[in-house]
C-alpha cells in the first residue's frame, strides 16, 4: 500500500440511484397534491389519536403543555415536543466580521452542545446560534447534518429535535423520533435509522424527512450500532470484532479493535494466536493490509477520524493522566504528532468530536473544555472563536459538494 | 511445603479419578503442570475417626513447638499488618471457640489459630455470635459417592464443608459480607480461602478450625484463582500471575500477562483465561498463551471449550473445542454470547442452559446434551436470577452430578441422566457459593 493514494473508486458506497425527491425541493404533480392531502389528513388523524392516547399514558413535562409550536414543525413527533423548542427570538446570528479560517465559502461547521446547535460559516465569518432543548446527560447523542437542516437525536427512545437553518428548533419527525439510533447516510438526504423490525431491530435507509428510501438491513442478535463509517455506511460491534454494515450485508472489519475510521482507510489493533498485539492500516477499497510500526493503544473508545485521502489519522490517546491527547498519525510513514488537544473520556463516549475537511488540510475538532479547534495536518493549532456559544460535544461539516 | 524443582516441566498426566465409562474426551493428552507426586495419591480414604488419635498426638508436638516459638511468633504477629477486623489477639477467639459446643472437640486440638508457624494469623474475632463451629450429621450418606468427596458452600456468614458419603456438615461461623458482592471462594487440599466482593476482608477456613485472617503473603494480592492442584493457588504478581502455596509461598511457576490482557478467570484446569480490549478470549500458562477464540467464551471445562465464534458476515455458530486435540465441531444449539461462564461438566458433555423462551417464562434450566444437542430439563429452580452458571453451580468429578444452590438458597443435586433434582438431605444455612474437593479428581 505505502504511500500510494487509496483508490476512492474501490470503496464500497451505497448507491441510491437517481436523487430522490427532497422535501420542499421539487412541487408534487398536481394530481398527486389530493392525494398527499388525504394521506396527511389521516396521517394528522392517527398521531392526534396517538397522542391523545399517549398523553392520557404518561405525564407530560410542566413545561410541554405551555410551549408555543413552531412554524418549522412539518410532521409532529411521537413523543411530547421537547421542552424548550424555540420561538424566532431562539435564533440568533453574529458577524464576527473577519473570516474564521480560510477555507471555501461553502464549508459549514455545525456544532451541538447543551442548549445550542451552532452553525458557523467559516469563511463568511457568520454564526448562527439556536437555542435547542438541553437533552441532559444522554449517553449518546447523535448530529446528522443535512443540507438545508441538522438534526439531534439522543440515543433511546429520548426525543429529540431538527434545526431547519435560519429557523428556530422544532420536533423530529415521528419516524426518526421513533428510532433508537440515527446515523449520517450514504449523502446528506438520507439517513440511517436504528429501528424495530419484527422482533428485532434493523438499519433503515430514510430520508431527512423519515420516509422509507428503500433499504434495511437486519441487525443480528447481540450486534450494536456503533458509529458512520464515514462513507455512508454503519459501523457495529458484535461477537468477533467490529463489522461495516452495508446494503449487501456484514463485513469484518476487524476481529480487533477499530482505532479510527475514513472513506479510505480503518486503523486497526488486532492480537494474534500467542496475543502479540500490532496496528495495522487496511485500505478500504482493496483490502491490503499493512502493519504500523506505532504502538497505538486500543482502549480508545471512540473510533479516531482518518482523513478522506486516507494520508492522516486523527487518534485520541490516552496521556496517563486519564485524559486523551489528539494524535495526528501520517499513516505512510507511522510518524506520530502529538498536538497540544487534550479532551476528556466523558467528553468522547460515542461522540463525534473530530471532522475532517475534503481536502484533508485540516481537522476540526472539540477540545476538553468543549472549545471548537482547527488542527491543520502538521499540528498547528486554530482556536476558531466562535462568540456566544458554550462549550460544543459534537461537530459536524457541511460542504457543497455533499448537499 | 517444599517446591518440587520440576514444577515447570510439562507432562501427559492421567486424570484417572474420572470413574465414568462414558468419557470420550481425551484429558490425557490435556497439558497439566507436574507439581510432583501427590502425597494422597494411591492411598485409600481414610476413617476419619482415626485422625483424632493422630491428632491427639500432633497436638502436644504442637504445643511443644508453640512453646519454644512464642516469642518468635509474637514478635511477627506484631510487625505484621493486620486486618481491621483482627484486633484481638488469637488465643481469645481460640478460647471461645473451645468453649463453643459440639464442635469444642475440633478445635480444642489446635491450641491457638495460627494458620502456620511461619506466617501466623491471627483469628477473626467479627464473627456473627453463636457457635462458632458446629457438626451436623444426617445420619446416612448424602450420595453414594467416594468418601473423599466434599462439596463445600459459602453463605453470608458462614462456610459449610459437606462430607457427602459420610453425610456430615461442619458449618463454620464467618464474617458476615454482602449476599449480593461475589466473591472469592477457593477450596484447598485443606482449607478454603475466602475473599468477600465486599469492605470484607478476606479470610481462611481450615479444616476444623475457626476463621484466621488471610496469610500476610496473600492480603496484597487482587486475584487469587485455583492452581494446578488443590495445594497452590495463582496470585497477581507485577505484571503476572505466581503459583503460590495456600500460605502464600511461591512454588516457582509464573505466567506473564501481556500488557493489555486482563485475567478474567479460571480455565477449569488450573490455568487462566485472558481477554483484551481487542476481543478474543486467550488461555494463559506458564510460557504459553494460546488463543481460544476471536468470539466468546461460553464455558470452559478441563477437557472441552464452548464458543459462540462468527464469520466475517456475522454469521455466528456455537462451536465445541476438545482442548487436547484441537478438534472443533458445532454444536447443533443456538446460544446466545451474553451466555457465558456456563457450567460445563469436567467431561465436556454437558453444559447448564437458560430454558429457552416458550414466550411465557424463560425461568428455568436444561441440561443440553454438547454432543446430541439436546435438551434435558431440570426441575430446579436455581438462586437468583443470573446465568446458569458461576459460583452457585458445580459439577461433581465424574460428571454425574450437578449440585446447585436453588431458589431457597439449599443445595439441590441433579442427576445428569434424568435430569431430576433431590435435596441434599440436610437443611443448611443459606447458602450462596459452591465449592469442591475431592483429593482423588
Amino acid at each position: 500500500m505505502g504511500d500510494r493514494e487509496p483508490d476512492l473508486d474501490s470503496v464500497h458506497w451505497l448507491d441510491l440511484g437517481p436523487e430522490e425527491d427532497f422535501a420542499g425541493s421539487r412541487t408534487p404533480p398536481p394530481r398527486w397534491r389530493w392525494w398527499y392531502a388525504l394521506v396527511a389528513a389521516a396521517v394528522l388523524a392517527a398521531l392526534l389519536l396517538t397522542r391523545n392516547q399517549r398523553s392520557a399514558e404518561r405525564p407530560r413535562p410542566a413545561t410541554a403543555a405551555s410551549q408555543p409550536a413552531t412554524a418549522s414543525v412539518g410532521v409532529p413527533g411521537i413523543h411530547p415536543p421537547p421542552p424548550g423548542l424555540g420561538t424566532a427570538e431562539s435564533v440568533s446570528v453574529t458577524q464576527t466580521g473577519r473570516p474564521l479560517l480560510d477555507v471555501p465559502a461553502d464549508w459549514e461547521l455545525f456544532g451541538q452542545g447543551q442548549g445550542v446547535l451552532v452553525r458557523v460559516e467559516l469563511r463568511n465569518g457568520r454564526v448562527t446560534r439556536t437555542t435547542v432543548p438541553e437533552l441532559g446527560a444522554a449517553a449518546r447523542i447523535f448530529l446528522v447534518v443535512g443540507p438545508d437542516r441538522a438534526l439531534v437525536h439522543p440515543i433511546g427512545l429520548v426525543p429529540g429535535y431538527l434545526v431547519p437553518d435560519g429557523k428556530p428548533a422544532g420536533a423530529l419527525p415521528a419516524a426518526l423520533d421513533q428510532a433508537f439510533a440515527v446515523l449520517p447516510g450514504p449523502d446528506s438526504r438520507h439517513l440511517w435509522a436504528e429501528t424495530r423490525a419484527g422482533t428485532g431491530s434493523a438499519l433503515s435507509l430514510l430520508t431527512l424527512a423519515g420516509r422509507p428510501a428503500g433499504v434495511q438491513l437486519p441487525i443480528p442478535r447481540g450486534a450494536t450500532v456503533r458509529a458512520s463509517d464515514r462513507a455512508g455506511n454503519v459501523v457495529m460491534s458484535g461477537t468477533g470484532g467490529v463489522y461495516d454494515a452495508r446494503a449487501d450485508g456484514l463485513h469484518r472489519i476487524t476481529s480487533g479493535s477499530l482505532l479510527a475510521i475514513g472513506p479510505t482507510r480503518w486503523i486497526t489493533e488486532e492480537c494474534d494466536e500467542s496475543y502479540r498485539c500490532t496496528s495495522a492500516v487496511t485500505d478500504r477499497g482493496t483490502g491490503a493490509r499493512r502493519s504500523l510500526a506505532t504502538p497505538l493503544d486500543g482502549y480508545a473508545q471512540n473510533p479516531g477520524a482518518v482523513s478522506p485521502d486516507g494520508r492522516t489519522a486523527a487518534l485520541l490517546q490516552p496521556n496517563g493522566q486519564g485524559s486523551l491527547n489528539l494524535h495526528l498519525l501520517d499513516v505512510a510513514t507511522g510518524a506520530v504528532r502529538v498536538t497540544g488537544v487534550t479532551t476528556g473520556v466523558d467528553r468522547t463516549g460515542g461522540s463525534r468530536t473530530l471532522a475532517w475537511s475534503p481536502d484533508g488540510r485540516w481537522l476540526f475538532a472539540t477540545d476538553g473544555t468543549g472549545r471548537l479547534l482547527a488542527v491543520s495536518r502538521t499540528g498547528q493549532e486554530v482556536a476558531l472563536d466562535v462568540p456566544g456559544v458554550g462549550p460544543l460535544d459534537q461537530i459536524a461539516l457541511r460542504t457543497a459538494a455533499g448537499r | 511445603m517444599s517446591v518440587p524443582k520440576q514444577i515447570c516441566n510439562f507432562r501427559h498426566k492421567s486424570r484417572s479419578g474420572s470413574d465414568d465409562a462414558e468419557v470420550s474426551t481425551h484429558s490425557d493428552d490435556v497439558d497439566w503442570l507436574d507439581l510432583g507426586p501427590d502425597p494422597d495419591e494411591g492411598r485409600q480414604p481414610k476413617d476419619p475417626r482415626r485422625r483424632y488419635v493422630w491428632y491427639g498426638g500432633a497436638a502436644a508436638v504442637v504445643v511443644a513447638l508453640l512453646l519454644t516459638r512464642t516469642q518468635h511468633g509474637t514478635n511477627q504477629a506484631a510487625s505484621a499488618p493486620r486486618s481491621p477486623a483482627s484486633g484481638v489477639a488469637s488465643g481469645s477467639a481460640s478460647t471461645s471457640a473451645s468453649a463453643a459446643g459440639p464442635a469444642a472437640s475440633l478445635s480444642a486440638t489446635d491450641p491457638v489459630s495460627s494458620g502456620s508457624f511461619a506466617n501466623p494469623t491471627p483469628a477473626i474475632t467479627n464473627l456473627p455470635s453463636g457457635v462458632p463451629m458446629r457438626v451436623s450429621s444426617a445420619g446416612h450418606r448424602l450420595l453414594d459417592v467416594p468418601a473423599d468427596w466434599e462439596l463445600f458452600a459459602r453463605g453470608d456468614d458462614t462456610v459449610i464443608r459437606i462430607q457427602l458419603a459420610l453425610g456430615r456438615a461442619t458449618i463454620t461461623a464467618v464474617p458476615r459480607s454482602s449476599s449480593d458482592a461475589p466473591a472469592v471462594f477457593f477450596v484447598g487440599a485443606d482449607r478454603a480461602i475466602i475473599r468477600p466482593g465486599d469492605d470484607t476482608p478476606a479470610f481462611v477456613v481450615r479444616d476444623g478450625k475457626t476463621p484466621t485472617d488471610l496469610p500476610q503473603a496473600l492480603r496484597q494480592n487482587f486475584q487469587l484463582l485455583p492452581g494446578p492442584d488443590s495445594r497452590h493457588i495463582w496470585a497477581d504478581l507485577g505484571s503476572g500471575l505466581a503459583l503460590v502455596t495456600l500460605d502464600g509461598k511461591p512454588a516457582g511457576a509464573t505466567i506473564d500477562i501481556p500488557v493489555s490482557g486482563s485475567v478474567f478467570s479460571s480455565d477449569g484446569a488450573g490455568y487462566v483465561l485472558l481477554s483484551g480490549p481487542a476481543g478474543g478470549v486467550w488461555y494463559a500458562k506458564p510460557g504459553t498463551v494460546h488463543r481460544i477464540t476471536s468470539g466468546v467464551l461460553l464455558a470452559s471445562g478441563p477437557t472441552r471449550w464452548l464458543i459462540n465464534e462468527c464469520d466475517d458476515g456475522l454469521n455466528c455458530a456455537t462451536v465445541l473445542i476438545d482442548r487436547a486435540s484441537g478438534a472443533r465441531h458445532t454444536v447443533n444449539a443456538e446460544m446466545a454470547a451474553y451466555e457465558q461462564n456456563l457450567a460445563i461438566s469436567p467431561d465436556g458433555r454437558t453444559v447448564v442452559v437458560p430454558r429457552p423462551s416458550d414466550g411465557i417464562s424463560s425461568d428455568g434450566l436444561d441440561l443440553l446434551d454438547l454432543d446430541t444437542g439436546l435438551h434435558r430439563p431440570v426441575d430446579v429452580t436455581p438462586n437468583g436470577s443470573g446465568q446458569p452458571g458461576g459460583p452457585s453451580f458445580v459439577w461433581s468429578p465424574d460428571s454425574r452430578w450437578l449440585f446447585v444452590v436453588n431458589s431457597g438458597r439449599q443445595v439441590a443435586i441433579v442427576n445428569r441422566a434424568t435430569g431430576k433434582a433431590t435435596p441434599l438431605g440436610m437443611t443448611l444455612p443459606p447458602v450462596l457459593q459452591l465449592g469442591w474437593r475431592s483429593h482423588s479428581g
